[in-house]
Order: C-alpha cells, then sequence, then structure tokens
C-alpha cells in the first residue's frame, strides 16, 4: 500500500566510478541478495539449523519437519494473493486451514472419507472458497485486504459454527503427517504437496510468468491482454487449496480440530513470508521465500525452547528480528536499483 | 436482518431522489441531469450516508424487537463499548490515512494497560509521571517505525507488526510477567456505565470520547499539521514537491498512533479489569473494520468522524445480534458480510479499463 507510492525517495543513483576493485565484490553480494530474496532468510535458517542440531543432539528431523509443516503452508498459501498485487494479502488462510481441519473432522471423518480421499476433496473446497474471495476482489472490485478481512470474520465465524468445542480425531490416516510415510518424513510431504501445486501451475504453464505481470502493475498486464481477473482469482484459489493441506496436518499433529486456532497463523504467516523477502506490493517473490521465512521462525522458536529463554524474550527477539530482516531486505534492494 | 436494511435504504432513496431530479432538471443547460443515483453516490462520497442509515436501522429494529434495549442503562453500556473502540481507532484512522496501517496498536494497548495495573504504585514514582514514561515511551517507538517505513519504504504491516511483539515483549519483561492485581479505581470510574461526569448522566470515557472527536476532526481538516497529513497520503509525491517533509508526516503520525494506543491502553486496563497480553487483539481487528467501514480509503479520503460511524454501526449491530440471542459465531460472520456489504455499497475501485 504504501511502499509503492515512494518513488521520491529512491535515492537519486549516483553513476560515479563504482567498478574500482575494492567495492565490486561486496557489491555483487549484495546484488546477489537482492536477486534472490529468499538468500538471507535461506542463511538465517541455515545458521538456526546448526545452531539446534548443536544444542539439541536428538534433534528428530521427521518430528520438527511436521512441526514446521502447518507454518510453512500457511505462509506459502499466503504467496499466490500477495504476489497477485494490489495489496493483496489473504488474512483468511489460517481460518480456512481450521476450517478444512474442522470439516474433516466433523463432516468427512464420520461419513467414512477419512483416508487419504478427504485429501483432494478438502484442496478442492479451500480452492472454491479461496474462488469465492478472488471473486469478490475481482468482479466486486472491492479492495482485497478488505475482502480477505471479511473473509477472516466470515471463516472464524463458521469454524465456531462448525465445532464450539474441541473434537478428537483419533487414529486416521491424517497422524501419517505427523510421523513418517514409509522412509519419507510425513512433515516433508506435507510441505510438498502445496509445492508440487505451485511449480504444476507456474512452471507448466505460462501462469507464473502471468501472475508476476499482473502483480507487477495490473494496468500493463491489462493493456498487454492478459486476463487480470482470472489471474487473480486463480491465485486466491491455489491458497485456499494450500491451505487445506496445512488444516490437515493440524489434524495429523493435535488429533483434534478446534475453532480456536482459527486465527493462530495469521499474523506469523505474514511474519514468515515477510521474514522471506517477498515483497508485499506484489509481482515478485516465490514459494521458496516463504518456505525460508517459516523455516527460520520455526528454528528460532525451537531453539529458544531449547535454550530454555522465557516466553517473554521470544516476542522481542521475534519482532527486532523480523525488523532487522526487512531492513536488510530494503537496503539490498535498494542497492540494486542504485547500481542499474 | 438485510431485508430491514433494504427497506429503509430503498425508502431513503427514493424520497431525496426525486428532489434531486426536479432540482437538477432546472439548473443544468449543458450537462445531462445528474440521475438520482449519481447524486446519491456523490453525497455518499462526502458523507457516510449509508453507515448512518444502516445504523440508524439496526438500533430501531432492536428497539422494536427487545424490550428493555432503549433503558439508559444499555444505552450508557453500548456508549461505552463504542467509546472504547472509538479511542482504540483514533490512531489507526490518521495511519490509514497516510495510506499505512498499524497492526502495532494491540501491543501498544498492553503497555498502557500493564502500565496502569501493574505500575501504579512503584514508591517514589508518581502514577502521572510513570504514565508520561509509557506514553513517551511509546511515541519513541512509533516514531521509530513511521521513521523505519518511510526511509526505507518497508511495508507498515510488517513494521508494525514487528514493533508491536517488541512492545508486548518489553512490557512483560520489565512487569515480570505479571499482569498485576487490577486497575486502580479511578481508572475502573473512567468507564464503568453507571458513573457520571460532572453531574451528567454519562461515562467519563463516553464525554472523552466525543471530546476527541472534535478535536481530532477540528486538527485533521482545519489546521496546518492536519491538512499535511492529508496531502501526504492523497498523494506524497506531489506533497514532497510542495515541500511537506512527508517523512515528518510519517514519524509524527506513527508516534501520535502508539502514544493514543497506550492512553486507551488504560482505559480499557480500567474497563476489562483484569489485563492480560491478548487485551488489545480484539480492538486491532475492530479498529481495522471501524475505519474501512466509515468510508476511509487507504490515502484518504476520510475523517474521524467516518470512524466513529464505522464504530456506531459496528457496535450496535453486534449488540443487537447478542440481544437476539445470537452466538459469537453468527456474530462474526455477520460482521464480515456487514463489512462486504458496506464496502460493495460505497467502496468499489474503478475498473481496471478505465485506470488506463
Amino acid at each position: 500500500m504504501s511502499t509503492t507510492n515512494h518513488p521520491a525517495l529512491t535515492p537519486v543513483p549516483d553513476p560515479g566510478p563504482q567498478t574500482t576493485a575494492t567495492t565490486a565484490p561486496r557489491r555483487s553480494l549484495r546484488s546477489l541478495f537482492a536477486r534472490h530474496t529468499y538468500l538471507f532468510a535461506l542463511g538465517l535458517a541455515l545458521a538456526l539449523l546448526v545452531a539446534n542440531l548443536v544444542n539439541q543432539p536428538n534433534f528428530g528431523a521427521t518430528s520438527q519437519l511436521a512441526n514446521l509443516a502447518p507454518l510453512g503452508i500457511a505462509a506459502m498459501a499466503s504467496v499466490p494473493s500477495i504476489m497477485s498485487g494490489r495489496g493483496g494479502i489473504d488474512l483468511s488462510i489460517s481460518p480456512l486451514m481450521t476450517l478444512s481441519a474442522l470439516l474433516y473432522a466433523t463432516q468427512l471423518h464420520p461419513i467414512g472419507l477419512g483416508g487419504y480421499v478427504a485429501l483432494p476433496v478438502l484442496m478442492v473446497t479451500g480452492a472454491l472458497v479461496g474462488t469465492l474471495t478472488g471473486l469478490l476482489i475481482v468482479v466486486g472490485r472491492l479492495q482485497p485486504i478488505v475482502v480477505t478481512l471479511a473473509m477472516f470474520f466470515v471463516l472464524t465465524g463458521v469454524d465456531l459454527k462448525l465445532a464450539p468445542s474441541p473434537t478428537t480425531v483419533s487414529g486416521t490416516w491424517m497422524a501419517n503427517f505427523a510421523g513418517s510415510m514409509g522412509p519419507v518424513p510425513g512433515g516433508l510431504v506435507a510441505l510438498a504437496i502445496p509445492v508440487a501445486v505451485w511449480l504444476l501451475i507456474t512452471r507448466l504453464t505460462t501462469y507464473g510468468s502471468l501472475l508476476r505481470s499482473v502483480g507487477g502493475n495490473d494496468v500493463t498486464a491489462f493493456t498487454s491482454g492478459v486476463p487480470v481477473g482470472a489471474v487473480r482469482v486463480l491465485a486466491y484459489a491455489m491458497g485456499g487449496a494450500m491451505a487445506a493441506v496445512g488444516g490437515l496436518v493440524l489434524i495429523g499433529l493435535a488429533s483434534t480440530a478446534e475453532a480456536g486456532t482459527s486465527s493462530a497463523y495469521t499474523l506469523i504467516a505474514i511474519a514468515a513470508v515477510a521474514l522471506g523477502g517477498i515483497p508485499l506490493q506484489g509481482g515478485g517473490g516465490g514459494i521458496a521465500n516463504a518456505l525460508a521465512g517459516a523455516a527460520a521462525i520455526y528454528l528460532l522458536q525451537s531453539l529458544l525452547g531449547v535454550l530454555q529463554v522465557s516466553q517473554t524474550w521470544l516476542q522481542v527477539i521475534y519482532g527486532a528480528l523480523l525488523i532487522s530482516a526487512v531492513l536488510f531486505g530494503a537496503i539490498a534492494a535498494r542497492e540494486l536499483k542504485a547500481g542499474r | 436482518m438485510m431485508t430491514t436494511q433494504q427497506d429503509s435504504l430503498s425508502a431513503a432513496e427514493a424520497a431525496p431522489g426525486v428532489d434531486a431530479a426536479t432540482s437538477g432538471a432546472d439548473s443544468a443547460e449543458v450537462r445531462p441531469t445528474p440521475s438520482a443515483g449519481q447524486w446519491l453516490l456523490s453525497l455518499q462520497r462526502r458523507f457516510p450516508l449509508v453507515q448512518v442509515l444502516l445504523t440508524v436501522a439496526v438500533f430501531a429494529w432492536g428497539a422494536a424487537t427487545m424490550p428493555g434495549f432503549l433503558e439508559p442503562t444499555s444505552i450508557r453500556s453500548v456508549l461505552v463499548l463504542c467509546a472504547l473502540a472509538g479511542l482504540a481507532s483514533i490512531g489507526q484512522t490518521l495511519v490509514v490515512l497516510i495510506r499505512g496501517i498499524d497492526l502495532s496498536l494491540a501491543g501498544f494497548i498492553v503497555v498502557g494497560a500493564v502500565t496502569v495495573t501493574r505500575f501504579s504504585d512503584v514508591p517514589g514514582v508518581p502514577l502521572p509521571v510513570m504514565l508520561a514514561v509509557a506514553v513517551a515511551c511509546g511515541a519513541t517507538a512509533g516514531g521509530l517505525v513511521g521513521y523505519m517505513c518511510h526511509r526505507f519504504a518497508i511495508h507498515p504491516i510488517i513494521v508494525t507488526l514487528a514493533a508491536g511483539s517488541i512492545a508486548v515483549g518489553v512490557t512483560a519483561v520489565l512487569s515480570g510477567g505479571g499482569y498485576g492485581a487490577g486497575a486502580p479505581g479511578w481508572a475502573t470510574r473512567l468507564s464503568s456505565p453507571m458513573s457520571s461526569t460532572f453531574g451528567i448522566p454519562v461515562p467519563p470515557v463516553v464525554v472523552i470520547w466525543v471530546l476527541a472527536t472534535a478535536v481530532v476532526s477540528v486538527l485533521l481538516h482545519r489546521t496546518l499539521p492536519g491538512r499535511r497529513l492529508l496531502a501526504t497520503g492523497a498523494g506524497p509525491v506531489a506533497a514532497d514537491l510542495a515541500h511537506i517533509s512527508t517523512r515528518k508526516v510519517w514519524v509524527t503520525v506513527y508516534a501520535i498512533s502508539a502514544a493514543l494506543a497506550v492512553l486507551a491502553g488504560v482505559v480499557l486496563a480500567g474497563f476489562a479489569g483484569n489485563v492480560d497480553n491478548r487485551l488489545g487483539n480484539p480492538y486491532l481487528f475492530l479498529s481495522i473494520a471501524a475505519v474501512v467501514l466509515g468510508g476511509t480509503a487507504f490515502g484518504g479520503p476520510g475523517s474521524y468522524t467516518r470512524t466513529t460511524v464505522g464504530v456506531l454501526l459496528l457496535t450496535v449491530v453486534s449488540t443487537v445480534l447478542v440481544g437476539m440471542g445470537f452466538q459469537e459465531a453468527d456474530q462474526q460472520i455477520l460482521n464480515g458480510v456487514v463489512i462486504l456489504a458496506a464496502m460493495a455499497v460505497y467502496g468499489r475501485e474503478r475498473r481496471l479499463r478505465d485506470q488506463v
């Protein structure tokens, strides 16, 4: 919303002699970070992983991946809507995840659709909810943040209606997400599903570049013949489908579905995406950013837990980290612009 | 509910619409006569007509269907709820007017609340000094947020999210994790529906809110700093070229927003009694909803009076729903539907093909 409106803030490029031997490597490193925005979060995540491994001798990859999965999926599900531009950021991802979990626990599981059959069914349901959000934005010509805020309220209410009290579902196929499926950790499978959806749609078709063009400048994209509305609706639908998977992982982890988790992932998913370096004005970034950001946040929480840092400090550190990450990203991006 | 609203809306539309068509006919020679719909739209752009009508309709419906809805006590408690939400969304309105958004509101509300419950009886430091320190800290942190957003062109969602988190964390560290016994008596009396202000049978918080509405509106629309703020929101580049230091505006607005949130936290602590670190969360989403529902757009046009109407609408709707025995779930759904419906009436953007 605001960042796009400060062209005057960009420092005037200084076309001085910048190719001296001392500045060249530093500049190239900076532009590397500016071009691959996920590198900062990835580096942070790797450092935190090492710190975790040192401090935690029995750092089980299977359980850690399973615990990471809901946050990772929530962050990935936020990506298409952010990339589609106009300040779009899907605040309804977190209640949609809970909705998927509750639909599974209260509707599908009792009628015998408890196995992996539920996965495609719920993904389609999630996609339909996402499509509704997208249609409200595109056809209703409403501001995305307003529509997703309204959907946040609506879905939170629907969650509460479906299950006023926590519903326990034990011994389902979804428990595999918390354990392992054959040799593969279940959390990895859960994370792989949204990644697969994303890669299939953006890499096998021209959708990826269409989404970038719409997010970058929708008017230009429109004049170039891009079906802007359809691209936006599909972006929200994809986010919805991804979120549905996240809900099932929640079931697998906790064996209960409760409406209380409706808003649990809203703000932290935004934080993960921002830490991953996705520009919130749209048009840039990708799913790798969200994954790297989510991994960094999860590993930080895990490390602070192991070091027995109290919960109170956690929030301070977490906020400071977020601010330093975006500052770093902003300075790197500025450098890239100035160097052009 | 929807039928009632639509009935009252269409009735209201019909009456002034006829006037517009007749009075417009003799004045327009070259320009085509504006239709009743256009006239209503232009009125809606200047004044939150739909929101006021909706509020009145819902209020009338509540009064008609629920016995005791018009009793002074229930009206007073509705007003207290309005005042709390209204005080919490002053800062959000200002921030939205400069195209920002403030998610740190919830954090700074906790700062104010904990100051009053936990640090009200520190030996050697009188409470007013303590409060002044808290407000100053809040303003400094808010100013830093504004500076960072503007200097590095970072989206305020992230910076304010982080700042709110830090504010809650620092408060928790300073207070040793405890949230204190409860608010002192004077803070409770501020927002108790039974208390009165200098003989007027209205709780002090409502009077404060009304005064704040007047002060903010005058400052925003009738003074130089206010006009600078509006200009910054309307066109940051143009404002910069007109020698308005938009950075100063950003720093000031975020500082004010944080300071007001700390003060709102003081009042909320008195209302809620016991305080925890989630005290501010409902007011965060409520403030955004009220601003949006009032019809203030990101970057303006808009005003705090519009937010006031949004607050009234949201509070009256939820009070009526509670009175009718709706559960929290239905309320949440209807909150969302009301926002969507109101925005669909007046908040639509231009078609893409018209923006080329």
